[in-house]
């Protein structure tokens, strides 16, 4: 028996469900939908059906934290295969991982581990200087899960370092906001936070902001910083602890992280849906 | 201007500067589909009379950067999704028929703002949405993840 005639918008469901012999077709009927939560259908808003298309709860489930989509997932069927589909997947970690307001990131210690490759495989980064001229040479490896092993992407890279930074005393290279930055710490009294703007550009190289260590520590600040959030704020450690340091007025506030091994590494890792196994 | 009709037979006349921040509009004007007056059955007089709102408010976007408005700007867009779940919805389906990308930005960000710590059955009541998963089907998502339904944000309210 057909019932697809003048279906109305939110009666797709009851569409799919056989009806008796005889029985009319009433898209509003509480015994045709099918509804496993009865009390829900005395809901005086269930008059009005809404059919929110796919698209549109697509949009909506890429803000959601990992913790709700996960939880979401036992809604219904449909949304457990989108929030489970490679693509949803891929585009929540891409979302994710260009939020400027930091709440999908998390921060690890004791291991880096970059989940920024889908198809689950990371990424480590080795600088080292020759300790002679003004040049770091950087290794970019990926390791892949699946195989076990490390694999060299490009061939080691030299990274022509500017003039200014031939006094610093120590050089840590990193990624700062999607530039690729160089951190330097001088003398253990500050550290300077240069960016190159444009990539393999010499002259690109731009000083963005200096972190001076605060005189009530002993404690060495461990570059590099490691968040900056919008109100100008930046995350790093000083020594043993984690410090949201202020930019605008050189103010530091120490959080409640503390006892850090002080040789242990820290990385930020983004929240993601992906599974490496 | 443009004139815009509701599919309650309502007619509203836009600045072509604010309506052409809906792409689907833009495209109509572009290729000479916008004469007369364009209906929108989809959309009924209420709803649209917020998208208005918005777009004669979002006119000079890139103005309000030169002149420090945008905290304006920030502060009425806070106080536009200050309004009912429905009412939400209503904008999000015109935002996405009309093709307005900031407007259907900022209301899906709020819905999810308020979907975010809802339980699974409130969640299921807010989108009018039937359950079709098994019991063991449920309990297996469950057991996979138990503390992403555990904590003391869950909120089984409907609203």
């Amino acid at each position: 028996m057909s019932v697809a005639t003048n279906m109305g918008c939110g009666a797709v469901d009851e569409a799919a469900l056989p009806l008796t012999r005889g029985q009319e077709f009433d898209p509003d009927s509480k015994e045709t939908t099918g509804q496993r939560d009865e009390d829900l259908l005395q809901h005086p808003k269930w008059n009005k059906p809404t059919n929110l298309p796919e698209e549109v709860i697509t949009e909506i489930l890429l803000k959601l934290s990992v913790k709700s989509l996960l939880k979401f997932r036992s809604v219904c069927k449909s949304w457990l295969s989108l929030i489970s589909s490679r693509e949803f997947v891929k585009s929540h970690l891409l979302l994710s991982a260009t939020n400027k307001d930091y709440t999908h990131h998390g921060v690890i210690f004791g291991f880096a581990c970059d989940e920024f490759q889908v198809d689950y495989k990371s990424v480590g980064i080795t600088c080292y200087g020759t300790g002679q001229g003004p040049r770091s040479y950087v290794e970019v490896k990926k390791y892949s899960l699946k195989s076990d092993s490390w694999r060299c992407i490009d061939d080691c890279q030299e990274v022509e370092q500017s003039c200014y930074f031939k006094r610093c005393g120590c050089l840590k290279l990193g990624v700062f906001e999607g530039d690729r930055s160089v951190f330097c710490n001088y003398e253990w009294t500050h550290v300077d936070i240069w960016a190159m703007k444009e990539y393999g550009v010499r002259e690109s190289w731009t000083k963005m902001f200096t972190i001076k260590s605060p005189d009530c520590t002993f404690d060495h600040i461990y570059p590099p910083p490691i968040l900056q959030s919008i109100e100008g704020e930046v995350l790093l450690r000083f020594g043993s602890r984690f410090t949201k340091y202020n930019l605008k007025d050189d103010s530091t506030k120490f959080l409640g992280v503390n006892k850090l091994d002080p040789w242990g590494e820290v990385e930020i890792y983004v929240k993601s849906l992906v599974c490496p196994f | 201007m443009v004139k815009l009709k509701s599919n309650d037979d309502k007619e509203f006349e836009v600045e072509e500067a604010a309506v052409i921040q809906s792409e689907m509009i833009k495209n109509m004007i572009e290729d000479g589909c916008a004469t007369s007056v364009i209906p929108l059955p989809n959309i009924d007089s209420k709803t649209l009379i917020k998208v208005i709102e918005y777009l004669n408010k979002h006119i000079n976007m890139g103005k309000a950067a030169e002149t420090g408005e945008e905290d304006d700007l920030k502060e009425f867009d806070e106080q536009f999704v200050n309004m009912g779940w429905e009412e939400l919805f209503d904008v999000i389906m015109a935002a996405n028929y009309l093709n307005i990308h900031e407007l259907m930005e900022l209301c899906c960000q709020s819905a999810a703002d308020r979907l975010k710590n809802k339980s699974v059955r409130a969640v299921r009541e807010m989108l009018k949405i039937t359950n079709d998963l098994t019991e063991e089907e449920e309990q297996e998502i469950i057991n996979d993840a138990p503390w992403a339904f555990e904590g003391p944000e869950i909120d089984d309210t409907v609203n």
